[in-house]
Order: structure tokens, then sequence, then C-alpha cells
């Protein structure tokens, strides 16, 4: 018989505790605190995995759907989880996380951050209201520019909106290694309170300029795209789990790639994306225990290349 | 990149259909209509058949893309916009002389035949045994992908320059509907490219009928 260790263990133990009832206030008391990183620009703590919810939250208007997608912000929320992040561009996944915001009660620890996506400064204002209606909420925690666009026009609305207090923070986005340039100029210039990038273990290019740059101006990180959507895991989940991961408390590969993100000091939040309930509960695995230090990261890199 | 997995699609598919219900066998009826002006074509057959593909292509713009799908993609307006585009050439060629249907019974006729056929029965055929179910089933007229092949199987049976314009929006849509298959897999879209594109290749060497 061939055993095949990526669909033993933790990934099946935790899809089965997913279904029992307040499984994730065992889990927290059992695994200890959250780690936590805190928001330069005011010392506000966030945990250090949030949620990202391209692709996985647009669901349309399929109530089964929906339903299924409660039950994995059920999961995100019971374990710890705060940052939750979205899009305007992600088609209906701000209503279907404004659903189920609202079945489980509106979560008091909700971190909300969503982005504005046009080219029109003038659209942006109603673009972000519409968002804002869509989850329920009385205001964003964070609102960025999505994918640099129209940055210089979004950025002076987003100042004003947060003088008025109608949003907590500001920040600006891009993801899959794109225009990290432009990203940096602007991390220069402005004062912004969170960007957000791609960095993973494969897509380390943050670690040159952007992640140091962030730290240097005060600015928190979250970082997007942790798997390369599903791509990393695919592609060592065929492998191993090397026993040295039990140091710093990673149980499977989500939870040692998220680790790895998580451990760099400059790092705010990974916001990686699911649809399932079991996975939610293994990415927030990675919000608990220990964390690799230097020389640990360097060997986990030295592992990933090498399969 | 497709902001929706093919699990979504499939339940779209089934609340676009129930939304639209009786819409389907009205359709079809149609698409039934068509494909035997297609085959025995007769005075007028060419703008009758023109008119019905410039309705089923403004349907598949204005209310699928621009109404329903704009919810769940943000590209959606821009591909109702690309629908409406082909509908308004449809207009212009059916306005004018209309679509030069002549079959004969060759290969790129026959293929034509086919495709059209396999677009019209085929379709929705495969979203029944593929798992995604009838319910979510693409029907002709309604839904782009069996528009845009049940259009390319009927362009394959007529004649004149016209066509090649008309076939342009519909091959690139076969690309598209390539990519959706790959990053997807959602198996009917594998039949645009797969059908399609050889179909047109097979018009490309049509010989010009001796007089």
């Amino acid at each position: 018989m061939i055993v095949k260790p990526w669909l033993t263990s933790r990934r099946v133990v935790l899809g089965g505790l997913a279904a029992l009832p307040f499984t994730g206030r065992w889990s927290r008391a059992a695994e200890g605190a959250p780690i936590t990183r805190a928001i330069p620009s005011t010392g506000e703590k966030l945990p250090v995995i949030g949620m990202g919810s391209w692709i996985t939250f647009n669901v349309g208007d399929d109530r089964g759907l929906r339903d299924a997608r409660a039950e994995v912000l059920r999961e995100f929320f019971a374990r710890g989880g705060k940052v939750i992040d979205c899009s305007p561009m992600y088609g209906t996944s701000a209503s279907v996380i404004g659903y189920g915001l609202e079945k489980l009660g509106r979560p008091p620890q909700l971190f909300s951050a969503s982005k504005v996506w046009t080219w029109a400064q003038g659209a942006g204002p109603a673009q972000m209201e519409e968002q804002r209606e869509h989850w329920g909420i009385e205001r964003f925690d964070l609102m960025q520019v999505h994918n640099l666009l129209n940055w210089d026009g979004h950025l002076a609305t987003l100042r004003e909106m947060k003088a008025a207090g109608r949003l907590r923070y500001l920040g600006i986005t891009t993801s899959h290694g794109r225009r990290h340039d432009e990203l940096e100029r602007v991390m220069k210039r402005e004062p912004l309170d969170f960007v957000q990038f791609t960095y993973n273990i494969l897509d380390r290019e943050a670690e040159d300029r952007l992640l140091p740059l962030a730290a240097e101006r005060g600015q928190a990180v979250l970082v997007n795209r942790p798997f390369r959507r599903k791509g990393l895991i695919r592609r060592f989940e065929q492998h191993p789990l090397p026993d040295w991961a039990a140091e710093f408390d990673a149980a499977n590969w989500p939870q040692f790639l998220l680790k790895f993100i998580v451990s760099h000091p400059a790092v705010t939040c990974a916001i990686p994306a699911t649809s399932r309930a079991d996975h939610m509960a293994e990415n927030m695995g990675a919000l608990y225990g220990r964390l690799p230090d230097a020389a640990f990261r360097r060997r986990m890199v030295a592992y990933a290349e090498s399969l | 990149m497709f902001p929706y997995d093919a699990e979504v699609l499939a339940s779209f598919y089934a609340l676009y259909n129930a939304a639209v219900w009786p819409a389907q066998a009205i359709a079809l009826a149609l698409a039934v209509a068509v494909l035997w002006l297609g085959v025995a074509p007769r005075r007028g057959s060419g703008r009758v058949i023109g008119a019905l593909l410039t309705a089923g292509w403004l349907w598949c713009g204005l209310v699928f893309h621009l109404y329903h799908f704009a919810d769940l993609d943000f590209m959606a307006p821009v591909y109702g916009w690309v629908f409406v585009a082909q509908a308004a050439l449809l207009a212009w060629v059916s306005i004018g002389r209309g679509l030069d249907l002549k079959f004969r019974a060759d290969t790129c006729g026959l293929a034509g035949l086919a495709v059209a056929v396999v677009a019209v029965f085929g379709l929705p055929l495969i979203s029944g045994v593929t798992g995604a179910g009838f319910a979510s089933a693409r029907v002709v007229g309604l839904a782009p992908g069996p528009t845009v092949l049940f259009t390319l199987g009927l362009l394959m049976l007529a004649e004149g320059r016209r066509r090649w314009l008309l076939m342009v929006i519909p091959l690139l849509w076969c690309a598209v509907a390539g990519l959706s298959a790959s990053a997807l897999g959602v198996v009917e879209a594998w039949a645009l490219p797969i059908l399609g594109i050889p179909a047109f290749l097979l018009c490309l060497g049509r010989r010009r009928p001796t007089p």
C-alpha cells in the first residue's frame, strides 16, 4: 500500500476537528497566545495571519456556497483571525464576506481591509461606499489603492477620509512582483500606514528593498500570494515536511510556508486565501507557537529550492 | 486570470438558467430552425439567420455579460461590449444582402454543420455528463460558448468575403474559452478551441465552387 503523507495527519485531523463545535476556542487554548505584530503608525497589534478573498469568496448568489464561506470565516475568527482583505475587483467577494459576517453576528475583532480600484479619482468614493455597504460595516479599518491604479489621486481621497474619521489606515498594494520600482517610489514619498505586496519562500525579491524600506518608513506590511495561490502547496506537498520544522511548530506545508513569511521582522500579516474551513484551520495554525530564526529561515529556503 | 473557480461557474449557470427560463426552449427551437434553414436555404434565409444570430449575440452581450456575469467577473463588461460589436456586424450584414448561405456537402460544409449541431446539442450534453449537470447547461443564444460555436459552424456554410470578418470575434472567443478550459478545467469550454479553430482552418482551404 502506498502511503500518501500529505493526505494524512494534520490536514485530515483538522478537517475533522473543524466540524466540531467550539473547536477553535479549544485550539486557541491549547496552542497559547497568537503571534501579533504592531502597526508601526499606531502600535495597534494584529495577528500575523489574516485572510485574503481573491477567487475563494467570489461565489455569486449561491446560498450553499455562501454558507460554506461563512463557515470558513467562522473558523478564521475562532482561531484568532482578524484581518480580512478584499477588493472591488473580486466580484461578489465583498457581499459574500458581508453575508458571512452577518451570519456570525458581526465578530467585533474584525479588521476590515479593502481597496479602491478605478481609473477615475471621482469614482473612488462611490466604489468604496458600495464596498462598505456590502460588508455591512460602519467604516473600513484599512483602505488601499489597488495595484497602484491612479495612486496619486486616490491617496488624496484616502487622506481626506482618514482625516474625517471615515477610515483608520490607508495604504497601497501590488502583487505578483509587479511594479516594485514604482511602489518603492511611493513608499519613499507618501506617508502610508500599510503596503501590500507579494512575498513567499520562492518570491523573495521584496527582501532586497521593499521590506527594509517598509521597516525604515514605519509602514505595516500585508503579504499576498503566500502560496502563489495554490502553486506552492501543490509543488511541495508531494515532498516530506522536514523533521526540523517541528522546532518552530510547523506541522504541515501551509504552516511551514506561512511561518517563513511572518518570521521576517518587517512583515505585519500574511493573507492566504482559502475556500475550505479545514484549510483555514491549517493556515491559522501558523498563528501559534514558535517562529523560525534567521538560521532556520536560511535552511527553509535551501530546502524549498532543493525540491 | 479568472476570478472564480469551476464550481462557482457551474453554480452561476444554474442560477442564470433558472432566471431566464423558459428562454432555453425558445432558443433551442430557433436554433433548430436556423440549422434547417442553413442546410436547406431558401429565399431570405441568409437574412433570417443573420437576424437570429444578431439576437443571440446581443442577448449574450447585454443580458448574459453586462447584466448577470458582471457581478462575478470584472472582465464581463469588456466581453459584453465585444459581443454587442459582433451583433452589430451581424446586423450590418443582415440588413445588407444577408449571409450568403449555400450549403455544400463537402468537407467544410459537413464540418460546419457538425460544429453547429455540437453547439446546439453537444455542449448541453457535455455539461450534463461531466458533473456540472443539466441545470448549468450552456444553451445556444443564451450563453457565449455555444453561441460562438454555432455562429462559426453557420459561417462555414456561408460564402463570400464578409464571413471572414464575422469570424474574427468568434475565433478570439475560442481562445478565451481555451484559457478558461485550461485554467478552470471546464470540460465544455474545450469544445470551442478544439472544434472552432480547426473548423476555421478547414474553411481556409475550401475550394471555390466551379461555375
